[in-house]
């Protein structure tokens, strides 16, 4: 199976030099206070993880990826820290923020364990609401995180929690298999070679699932999602939340390329795919036979622009 | 569930007011008869009997004591002289009329009984007992209008002691008002907390109605006044045989020290015996009752079903006479002859015997449920339902009935289809994923099995997979609870499926296989086959259906053959009934496997063929190992036990499991070459020990340190011969295989795979590929329908490998169909995107 890979991209990336400014992604990432061996061993893989991810694979900027742990979580590092991303942060740019630690929400009220006091989602929402962001993306994987759910949800914000609410209190398994989704190929759902947050999402849902099953346990988690302000669904959602599903983790710089002939194609490849996009939006208001005749036709065309983009960049001789 | 004004009468205050006779404390001598010493109770109760006292307490003090101790003919020689100097001493006339009607006299124990109807202290007892002899011997509507005087007199305050309570309460029993006989033992155990009959009556109420450990509970307070109690220790013997069945023995054996003649505790062991098909063992347990009562309608019930099993037709009608003779109305009769043809397999039989209990008394609700649970088992699903709910409109508390209709009520989640020979029901969240294997495994089974036995089995056949273990359970015995991984009637055999249990705790198609088995055994021999050569020939043939399936040396079956704890052939069937340790069970099958694998080696497999077919004539095992192995069966014994010691005489536990921690504490410490050495040798050992820490994985990974790939494989593919769980060592062995391109090899490794997790997406997503680059389009479109059906996250691959295997196949619509579906999940996914063009183009 071949896969188109950045690198070939690389080759004919040309920085722009225009007016236009490029979207781009900031990520916080706050490991709160562990408590145990155990604690700390599991919380500082998954941020060395997801800091990982974020930087090797999905292009994000060393500067742009901020991490406090442990003692550094403290509320005035907290504050510090936002005031730094606020600084770097511009109008289209997506911000992601991810809570990995312990959490408590059985009360009502929402708190992730930090150094000295716990900030409330409350809290939070004031330091969030500092910033200026095109997208939030957060990601709050801790026990009890649903209690934080409808606090932190909003317009263009997606809100992933690991529990559906602050009675889930016990340890968590999902964000490991959220983690595993930002690698693998497998969650990749629409093979475009980036892991939307709702195609992580899904994947570390179905695996949490699985997990439990296979344990022959009662399942004490139960992720959430919260899409652009709507109410909190899971995967019976009917429809992919379609901010979830449209934010992907890799920073989002447009392809472009210096040869006009194949920035003719790759612009050419992009209209089919919004044609299709709109086609599947339609889907249900339409005859099957004539749904897919046409989605067929669509898919066949784009089938072949890929096929003379790729002719296109393979370098001749 | 019904109610009548009885109930709403209950006064629970009235009985405080009274003062109850066993609560007195100060007669020292009743104390001991209440407490279980029963011989010092005797030593001074007597001479206070014979010496006038009359009061009722010290009266019934020495009856139970006499009764418990087994003591009849003393009690009832003592009792009757006792009634002749003092006719009008209602206590002793009482215990006259009781012991009376224990032995059998019941002419006697009614004219005892009917002198003492409205005697002030003795009145409620005597009119209880009355109405039970009555019924006994056929007088079904006087013992009625009996227990409803006596519930009467409880509404109309007449019954006013904690005891007349207990006699109230077992009335209401008798006329199947359970709900009210169980809030009126609740009642008469909290005005008398230390009357252990209470809590005895309580728990025979209890029994069919409630969960084990209720019914535990209730004979464990009993005993916790008593402990000594036959009748308490006998119930929970009755229990644990279907629970727990290695703690029966204890208790039975505790009952029968305290009264060796007593009549209830022969005729169980008798049954035990009865269903370990040990007649003549059960012909002297049942002479012991009959030696006490010899007018027991149930001790004749199983002389009757000895008969039957023997095909000794006259005995058969002499003994159903005899029992209809002294009762007419006693279906019991044939419920006892159903049951018994239910533990030994023969459900027609059972379905027959439960029709004529209701032939006798149509209101006989457990057997209308014996006859709607068994018509199921033999495939008679909607004549089985309708008998269940005329058994629930009549009982609404038999446990069995209640769980089997509600098991039917979920039958409309489950699947049904047909294959060439079977009738299938797969649950419908299961039914896409297994049901192209579950088809494939059971006509392979079919096939191979009635070819090598030469029997085609007589359907229609069915077969049902249950994903809740409980669900199979109820199915298979009408309570959930039962061990087993499946079960065979005859024409239907089910089992649970994969999701019924932990992942890898066993092994779907090897369990199939058994079952199937179990058809052919069970149908070649009209169900006459003895149980433990059923089970033996199973196991036999699960080891020869796919490599690594079937149990082999395990642990446990090596601690019971160096103990000595195998049992000689004639005794087999008790290893399975009448455990004495916790694994017999288990270790009884593996022994049952090795019985067949011997015969096999030793005479040819046309031997076992033979024992089957004498078995059908109805043979004993004595005449089966005589004419067909021309041995007698101590002989079988000496040579089996000689050749299975040989087996294992330089196999020690022990030294075998320290060379494993050795092998495994090297390669923790990095030593692989060492480790290497270690583990090999202990393989060596014990080639068949598959189970947690063995030394095949940790083996193979060290193979794997050392970039020795060949061995590693050469490592598990032996693992896999021994093991039918190894989930992960057939994954690794396929990839391994795939590597070394050994593609038929890989194949084989992840068939296996699908033995074990066929939910599983990373088996199917291997397998699918391997067969694609085999060009075996038809497994992997199966395979690729399957991880859809499993919901895998990746649809995307999944449709565009069934696509590519659709159109290898040559069917360009489905290729069409499905590339078009990838596409439509990942418009970008440029495979596809090339496999669209190559469909259209």
């Amino acid at each position: 199976m071949k896969f188109r890979t950045f690198a070939v991209f690389a080759l004919l990336l040309i920085p722009i030099l225009s007016t236009a400014a490029l979207a781009d992604s900031t990520a916080l990432i706050l490991s709160g206070v562990p408590g145990s061996e155990e604690h700390e061993q599991k919380f500082e893989k998954w941020t060395n993880a997801t800091s990982k991810a974020l930087l090797e694979k999905f292009g994000f900027s060393k500067d742009r990826v901020v991490v406090l742990s442990g003692a550094r979580t403290a509320q005035a590092e907290v504050q510090k820290a936002f005031a730094a991303v606020k600084n770097q942060l511009k109008a289209g740019d997506t911000f992601f923020l991810f809570f990995i630690g312990h959490g408590s929400g059985d009360s009502g009220t929402y708190k992730f364990n930090i150094s000295g006091p716990d900030y409330t989602a409350d809290e939070y929402n004031k330091l969030l609401s500092t910033l200026t962001a095109g997208r939030i993306v957060i990601v709050a994987a801790t026990p009890a995180s649903g209690a934080s759910l409808e606090k932190f949800a909003g317009k263009n914000r997606v809100v992933v929690t690991a529990t559906r609410s602050g009675q889930e209190g016990n340890d968590i398994v999902f964000y490991e298999y959220f983690l595993e989704a930002l690698t693998s190929p497998s969650a990749d759902e629409d093979k475009d070679q980036k892991i939307s947050v709702w195609e992580a999402f899904k994947y570390g849902v179905s695996a949490t699932e699985r997990f439990y099953k296979e344990e022959g346990r009662l399942a004490t988690e139960h992720p959430m999602i919260s899409d652009n302000g709507a109410e909190k669904t899971d995967l019976k959602a009917k429809e992919p939340p379609m901010l979830a599903r449209s934010t992907s983790f890799v920073v989002d710089r447009p392809i472009v390329s210096s040869d006009p002939k194949l920035q003719a194609l790759l612009n050419q490849r992009r209209e089919l795919e919004q044609k299709i996009d709109a086609l599947r939006l339609n889907k249900e208001s339409m005859p099957v036979a004539e749904y897919d005749k046409q989605l067929e036709d669509l898919l066949v065309q784009l089938a072949l622009k890929s096929q003379e983009i790729r002719q296109q960049e393979t370098p001749k001789k | 569930m019904k109610r009548n004004a009885f109930s709403l009468l209950l006064l629970p205050f009235l009985f405080l007011s009274c003062g109850a006779l066993w609560q007195s404390e100060s007669r020292s001598p009743v104390e001991l008869a209440r407490t279980g010493a029963y011989k010092e109770a005797i030593a001074a109760l007597e001479p206070m009997v014979a010496g006038g006292n009359f009061d009722p307490i010290v009266v019934e003090g020495l009856y139970y004591s006499w009764v418990r101790t087994g003591e009849y003919t003393k009690a009832r020689e003592r009792f009757e002289s006792w009634s002749s100097a003092s006719p009008n001493a209602g206590p002793i006339r009482l215990a006259a009329g009781r012991i009376n009607h224990l032995t059998g006299n019941y002419e006697r124990a009614l004219a005892h009984l009917n002198a003492i109807q409205s005697f002030a202290n003795v009145g409620i007892a005597a009119q209880f007992e009355k109405a039970e002899v009555l019924n006994k011997t056929g007088k079904r509507d006087e013992a009625d209008a009996l227990y409803n005087k006596l519930i009467d007199n409880y509404i109309n305050n007449l019954s006013r002691s904690p005891n007349d309570l207990v006699w109230t309460a077992r009335a209401a029993g008798a006329l199947e008002k359970f709900h009210d006989a169980n809030d009126l033992f609740k009642l008469a155990t909290q005005a008398n907390p230390r009357n252990a009959e209470a809590f005895v009556a309580w728990a025979d109420l209890l029994v069919d109605r409630a969960d084990p450990p209720e019914i535990i509970a209730s004979y464990s307070d009993a005993l916790k006044i008593d402990p000594n109690l036959p009748e308490a220790n006998l119930g929970l013997a009755k229990v644990f045989a279907d629970t727990t069945p290695e703690r029966a023995a204890g208790v039975l054996e505790k009952a029968m020290t305290t009264n060796p003649n007593f009549v209830d505790g022969h005729l169980f062991m008798a049954e035990q015996s009865i269903d370990s098909e040990q007649y003549d063992k059960a012909q002297e347990q049942i002479a012991k009752a009959l030696a006490v009562n010899p007018k027991s309608n149930e001790a004749i019930s199983q002389l009757a079903s000895i008969a039957f099993f023997r095909n000794n037709k006259a005995d058969f009608e002499k003994y159903t006479r005899q029992v209809l003779d002294t009762n007419p109305n006693y279906s019991e009769l044939y419920n006892i002859l159903a049951e018994s043809s239910i533990r030994i397999r023969l459900y027609k039989e059972a379905v027959a015997f439960a029709r004529q209990a209701l032939l006798i008394n149509p209101r006989d609700w457990d057997a209308m449920s014996t006859l709607g649970i068994n018509l199921m088992r033999i495939g008679e699903e909607d004549a089985g339902k309708a008998a269940l709910e005329k058994a629930f409109a009549g009982d609404s508390f038999n446990k069995g009935t209640y769980n089997t209709l509600t098991l039917l009520d979920s039958f409309e989640h489950f699947v049904r289809f047909e294959t060439e020979h079977f009738n299938v029901k797969l649950h419908k969240n299961e039914v896409m994923a297994l049901r192209p294997y579950v088809a494939e495994v059971l006509e392979k089974a079919y096939s191979t099995l009635s070819q090598k036995y030469g029997f085609k089995p007589e359907g229609p056949l069915h077969f049902e997979m249950y994903p809740d273990h409980d669900d199979f359970g109820v199915r298979t015995l009408g309570l959930p609870g039962i061990g087993a991984l499946g079960v065979s009637f005859g024409k239907l055999f089910v089992m649970d499926s994969p999701r019924a249990r932990k992942p890898d705790s066993f092994n779907w198609g090897s369990t199939l296989w058994h079952e199937f088995m179990h058809i052919i055994s069970l149908q070649m021999t009209d169900h006459k086959v003895p149980r433990w050569f059923s089970e033996g020939l199973s196991v036999f043939e699960e080891r020869k259906g796919f490599p690594g399936w079937g149990d082999d040396l395990k642990l446990d079956y090596l601690a019971a053959i160096k103990s000595k704890k195998l049992l000689p052939v004639a005794d087999l069937n008790d290893g399975f009934i009448r455990p004495k340790y916790e694994t017999q069970v288990l270790v009884s099958y593996y022994q049952a496997s090795l019985i067949c694998d011997y015969i096999e080696q030793k005479f040819g497999f046309p031997a076992l063929k033979k024992m089957l077919l004498l078995y059908k004539e109805g043979k004993s095992t004595a005449d089966v190992f005589k004419e067909a192995l021309g041995i007698t069966t101590a002989q079988f014994d000496t040579e089996f036990f000689k050749w299975v010691d040989e087996k294992v005489k330089d196999l020690e536990v022990k030294p075998f499991m320290q060379v494993v921690a050795e092998g495994q504490e090297l390669l923790a410490k990095g030593d692989t070459d060492k480790a290497i050495e270690i583990l090999a040798k202990s393989i060596q050992m014990y080639p068949e020990y598959t189970d947690e820490h063995n030394a095949y994985e940790p083996l193979a990974d060290a193979y794997l340190k050392k970039g020795n790939k060949k061995a590693a494989i050469d490592t598990l593919k032996k693992f896999l011969t021994y093991s039918e769980t190894g989930f992960k060592a057939s994954l690794k062995l396929s990839e391994l295989l795939v590597e070394a391109g050994d593609a038929a090899g890989a194949r084989q490794a992840l068939e296996g795979i699908m033995y074990i997790r066929p939910m599983d997406l990373e088996g199917h997503e291997k397998f699918g590929q391997l067969l694609l680059t085999q060009k075996q389009f038809g497994p992997a479109i199966r395979e690729f329908e399957a991880l859809l059906a499993l919901n895998t996250p990746d649809k995307a691959s999944a449709f565009y490998r069934l696509a590519e295997a659709y159109f290898g196949q040559g069917n360009r619509e489905a290729a069409r169909t499905n590339v078009r579906k990838a596409l439509e999940i990942a418009p970008s996914y440029e495979p596809a995107q090339d496999l669209l063009i190559k469909i259209v183009r």
